[in-house]
């Protein structure tokens, strides 16, 4: 496995080194211009990495827009129900429905 | 990590502690944990949707599905027998049974307020106690 890679300290990218096979690695690091490989490969890494902070940007924007819909929306009309109770009564009236 | 539909509820419903259930679902977001919801979950929910006359909050579960906040999990035809073999063990509901076998089987926690499960040989935790956890 690529040295360069072994010796990078940033957790994320440790995690990124570890979630990738060996084969992979190489044949990943071969791929790249020798005279390149080091620039290229942290390059790519954080690539990588921006990309996946972007998907999680997004889910995060996602999650905190469904919040507010929530929040709005509902409100407290159903703050004294117990979420237990409704899934038990849901398969109640699917039992009575059907058997 | 596999929710419970209980779960669902409390964050769209805003019901029990959803605060925590919000806090648990950022947490998986942000830490990549992955957060499981058996098929029948999406059914008992949707149900329960229509029940409480609340179809826009299928919408909102939707666009969470679609951003693969959660992923689901599914049955092989060898599972049935077993999640039966839960029912009678443990005097489960097919739905609570459904969720102990597959916590069991894929060795994840089940989040849930379900308190039947303390009876039941499976990791459960209430998204504030998994939260404390660390």
């Amino acid at each position: 496995m690529p040295q360069i890679l072994i010796e990078n300290k940033r957790p994320k990218v440790r995690r990124v080194l570890f979630s990738l096979q060996p084969v992979t690695v190489e044949r990943f690091y071969n791929a790249v211009p020798e005279r390149e490989r080091s620039k290229t490969v942290n390059q790519i890494i954080d690539e990588y990495l921006n990309e996946e902070n972007r998907e999680k940007a997004e889910k995060i924007k996602i999650l905190k827009k469904i919040w507010n819909e929530v929040d709005v929306e509902i409100g407290n009309e159903f703050e004294n129900e117990d979420p237990v109770r409704l899934q038990k009564e849901v398969w109640e009236d699917v039992m009575k429905k059907y058997f | 990590m596999l929710f419970d539909t209980n779960i669902l509820y409390s964050i769209f419903f805003k019901q029990n502690d959803f605060k925590s259930s919000w806090e648990l679902l950022s947490y998986a977001v942000d830490f990549k944990e992955t957060i499981y919801i058996n098929q029948f979950t999406i059914y008992s929910f949707a149900m329960g949707c229509c029940k409480k006359k609340q179809e826009k909050t299928l919408d909102r579960f939707n666009e969470l599905l679609k951003e693969q906040i959660f992923d689901l999990i599914s049955l092989n035809n060898f599972d049935i027998p077993e999640v039966f073999k839960f029912m009678k063990e443990y005097d489960l509901d097919f739905d609570d049974a459904l969720h102990a076998f597959l916590a069991k089987k894929h060795r994840m926690s089940l989040i849930t307020f379900d308190k039947d499960f303390d009876r039941v040989n499976v990791e459960h935790y209430t998204p504030r106690e998994w939260l404390k956890r660390g």
